[in-house]
């Protein structure tokens, strides 16, 4: 109980971190930098997603963005007008072109969809290992990815599926990042998270002590997509218009590096990485002096932004392997230096 | 040949070997003894450059081989038949000895090395075409030895070659030992049998919980019975009381 | 009947390719334990090298142009290794897979920003795509030329993973670096040796993807990277044998899903395949020619 205290407590400081940020720029930010924060902080509850899953159970996962995808795509197709739907969506199944549900409700509906998905995917993948496991997830992205692009009277495939209301703001995207932060700090403290980790470290012994690993990496995994998913809805709502595009190899790339960079077992990393990737696209492109992006998509990684984040994931892998962050919690090693210094 | 000087080394988080110091001279075999988990294999692993040296010195003639690369200290004369023999499994018996030469350059004297390793151990010239891991563990032994052997080493180190194998082979492989040294080969030989590893080494030294507990002549260490029974052949048993030069508790 | 060789045809002939592509990852994977997914810039440095020949050497002997680009694409490979991958040689899987990823990230945006995103053509001699009848089916010259070019590298690898010191060290460091430390063989060596190899291949698989698209874009090397791990990783990482055999059954279970599938659904070719390839890691997650390691050992 004590641990869970002290990781509540962590959890909440670290929170901070994405709220005060918000908070800054909301009070002097221009509408350009509101967006980046936007973004910002969904690709950090992605991030904190991956975290869970990838940071505990030691399995390089590369389809994580499958569930913001089928997330997205259910609650945007739940919510766009029947007047729009009539238009780009007209063949559409299960009666959706009848059909528009609030935000909140299609939101919730895309949610458990995908969380649903992540269950019955995860049975399969929990007891898998290894590259195996590895190489699923890579189906899994291509499969659904293959599906958005083709199932045309659903997803509108390869072109943008638009008009799809705009809700989230830079509020609803502190305070959901501030809560995936506090539940991925718990996980990862709780009993079920250090059993995770530790079977990570020495599968043989974890299972001689009885761990079932196989139940506590399908809960991981569905943790991680549930997660995952509310950023999807989120970022549906956000911009309004989404494509198969986004939900592909770009941004799972993007969203590894930034948890790779900040180190992967701990939240603190998957914050610190997302924050210190953002700050440095935006610094490159100020530097690039690009033409501001008024487009839909999440921050493109190519050009010299691209370039440079190359550089510092090779840096970094050569330097400090265990990422910016390493193994503990920022909290935790301040905690352990103040103890140092007393005893 | 080869001095080491008050040598520390770490497995893991543990010191294996504490602040040894032994020496081999040239054409002699020393014998290295000691209960399991003693750091014998560790200290051989050190000296062949594949585990790092935490303090201390190993010098070989006259060059200092504390800090080479594995394959420079090969490259020096010094060759490690393993422990657990660690043939090349996937690769014939044959392909085996070629990588043992790999360093050799005069193919001649490779040839004609090979041709009398194959006489000193039939066995090999019959299964040379065959896959390693077909190999029995005493036919396995003879090839990582042979194999140690085609790099024509100054000093040869045996890290417990009669480990596993039946006493009718554990002699044959003593009995290869002292014909190597009759050729001019310097041997320092990992053992737990240390009945056997006596009978022909000239010195040798005795280790236990990574510290050096004795040294002296085979002689010397075969007369003392309390020496005997304390340090040889006693797996982990009761803790060591406080030894003296002599061995007397 | 005739539609079915012709299929046959076509089915071999990306297995070929994918063949070569999951070699270039095996080898190195297979001695150092690194998954290269820089593999696939390997193959694009090769390209755009060609590509360079051809804008500022104009007319050029394509004879003279190709062994360029494959040397650029060695070069490239020992590069890497020398720059990127050794400094975390010794670090876990995870690590090493980063940095390639890294690598190439680096190498894309050098394209997009030194020439461009979209892609340059390169116009290929028409005599690759002549169609030679072969009885009741005809083959393209291209074809043939890669099936041979495939089949010459595949002997020549084996002669010298079998016959040559270093090839014999490379074999025997898959399972046990240290000891081939331990006869005297430089690792830098092995790791080199690997590496070169592997660029060697990925240039030649450069030409080949080329001649069929007749373009270089600074993306080229992903799909042929996916393609390579995948079939590598059905066939059983790491084993050299088995990145053949996955590259052939990925290839022919492409077209052969190309094949079968209605129009209506033939977009979802890709589903199928994936899901297929997914089901045979479920159940045999060594992969087909892979062996199933115990706990504990290297690889699992």
């Amino acid at each position: 109980m004590n641990t869970l205290l002290r990781s509540l407590v962590g959890g909440i400081g670290l929170a901070l971190i994405p709220v005060l940020i918000g908070v800054f720029v909301m009070l002097i930010g221009e509408t350009a930098q509101v967006r980046t924060v936007n973004f910002f902080l969904i690709n950090l509850i992605i991030v904190l997603g991956l975290q869970v899953s990838m940071g505990n159970s030691n399995i390089a996962n590369l389809g994580h963005v499958t569930f913001m995808g089928i997330a997205a795509y259910g609650a945007a197709v739940l919510s766009i007008p029947i007047t729009i739907k009539a238009t780009i969506l007209p063949d559409a199944p299960f009666g959706v072109s009848e059909v528009q549900l609030g935000v909140v409700q299609a939101a919730l509906i895309g949610i458990a969809v995908s969380t649903c998905f992540a269950f019955l995917t995860g049975l399969v993948l929990s007891r898998q290992s290894g590259i195996a496991a590895t190489i699923i997830t890579l189906a899994l992205i291509v499969v659904v990815h293959t599906v958005f692009i083709n199932w045309n009277e659903l997803t509108r495939g390869a072109r943008a599926l638009y008009g799809i209301p705009i809700k989230t703001n830079i509020v609803w995207l502190m305070a959901v990042a501030a809560i995936a932060v506090v539940i991925a700090r718990l996980f990862r403290d709780s009993t079920l998270g250090v059993q995770l980790r530790a079977s990570g470290e020495d599968f043989l012994a974890a299972a001689a002590m009885g761990v079932n690993v196989t139940r506590l990496r399908l809960v991981a995994w569905v943790l991680s997509g549930a997660i995952i998913s509310v950023a999807g809805v989120m970022y549906t709502f956000l911009i309004g218009s989404i494509s198969p595009k986004s939900f592909y190899f770009e941004t799972v790339f993007l969203t590894l590096a930034m948890l790779i960079l900040g180190g992967m077992r701990s939240v603190s990393g998957a914050v610190i990485g997302a924050v210190v990737v953002t700050i440095g696209f935006e610094f490159m492109r100020y530097l690039e002096s690009a033409p501001e992006i008024v487009g839909f998509q999440l921050p493109q990684i190519f050009g010299l932004t691209g370039f440079f984040l190359g550089t510092i994931i090779v840096l970094s892998m050569a330097l400090r392997p265990d990422g910016i962050v390493g193994n503990d919690e920022l909290d935790e090693m301040l905690q352990n230096r103040v103890r140092d210094r007393q005893g | 040949m080869l001095v080491v000087d008050s040598v520390s080394v770490n497995y893991g988080a543990i010191r294996a070997v504490q602040e040894v110091s032994l020496r081999v001279e040239e054409g002699e075999i020393v014998a290295l003894l000691g209960p399991n988990g003693a750091g014998k294999s560790t200290l051989i692993s050190a000296i062949a450059g594949l585990v790092p040296i935490v303090s201390g010195h190993v010098t070989l003639g006259d060059t200092e081989i504390t800090r080479q690369t594995p394959e420079d200290i090969t490259r020096l004369g010094v060759s490690v038949t393993p422990e657990g023999r660690r043939v090349f499994d996937d690769l014939t018996v044959g392909e085996n000895l070629r990588l043992g030469a790999a360093i050799r350059k005069d193919k001649n004297g490779v040839a004609k090395d090979l041709e009398e390793y194959l006489e000193m151990f039939p066995v090999l010239r019959e299964r040379y075409d065959t896959a390693a891991h077909t190999l029995s563990g005493g036919e396995q032994q003879q090839l990582a030895i042979a194999r140690s052997l085609m790099s024509r080493p100054k000093l040869l180190m045996l890290d417990e070659p009669s480990l596993g194998l039946a006493p009718q082979l554990v002699q044959q492989i003593f009995a290869l030992v002292g014909t190597l040294r009759d050729r001019g080969l310097t041997l320092l030989v990992v053992e737990q049998n240390a009945h056997q590893a006596l009978a022909f080494s000239d010195r040798a030294y005795v280790l236990n919980t990574g510290r050096l507990q004795y040294s002296g002549t085979a002689a010397e260490l075969r007369e003392s019975d309390q020496l005997t029974e304390h340090y040889l052949g006693i797996g982990t048993g009761p803790p060591m009381r406080t030894e003296s030069a002599n061995g007397t508790p | 009947m005739e539609y079915f060789l012709q299929q046959a045809l076509n089915a071999l002939s990306t297995g070929g390719e994918y063949a070569l592509l999951a070699l270039g990852l095996a080898i190195v994977f297979s001695v150092m334990g690194l998954v290269n997914f820089a593999h696939g810039e390997t193959i694009t440095i090769g390209g755009y090298t060609m590509y360079a020949l051809f804008i500022f050497a104009a007319p050029t002997n394509a004879w003279v142009l190709l062994p360029i680009g494959i040397l650029a694409a060695v070069a490239a490979s020992l590069t890497f290794e020398r720059v990127a991958f050794r400094p975390v040689r010794n670090a876990p899987a995870t690590t090493g897979l980063l940095t390639a990823f890294g690598v190439s990230i680096i190498i894309k945006n050098f394209f997009v920003t030194v020439v461009a995103t979209r892609p340059k053509a390169v116009p290929t001699p028409d005599w690759l795509n002549t169609q030679i009848p072969l009885g009741p089916v005809s083959i393209q010259t291209l074809q043939v030329l890669e099936a041979v070019v495939t089949f010459g590298a595949l002997i020549i690898l084996l002669a010298v993973l079998r016959g040559t010191t270093l090839g014999l060290s490379m074999r025997a460091a898959a399972k046990d670096f240290n000891t081939v430390r331990l006869m005297g063989i430089r690792a830098n060596q092995v790791v080199a040796a690997a590496f070169f190899i592997s660029g060697l291949l990925a240039g030649l698989a450069a030409i080949f993807i080329i001649a069929r698209r007749g373009s270089v874009d600074p993306f080229m090397g992903f799909i042929p990277v996916l393609k390579a791990f995948v079939a590598a990783v059905i066939g059983g990482f790491g084993s050299l044998p088995g990145a053949v055999i996955g590259g052939f059954v990925l290839g022919i279970t492409e077209v052969v899903f190309q094949v079968i599938l209605p129009d209506k659904i033939a977009g979802y070719r890709d589903a199928f395949v994936f899901t297929l390839v997914g089901m045979l890691l479920i159940m045999r997650p060594q992969g087909i020619y892979g062996q199933k390691l115990e706990l504990g050992e290297k690889g699992g």
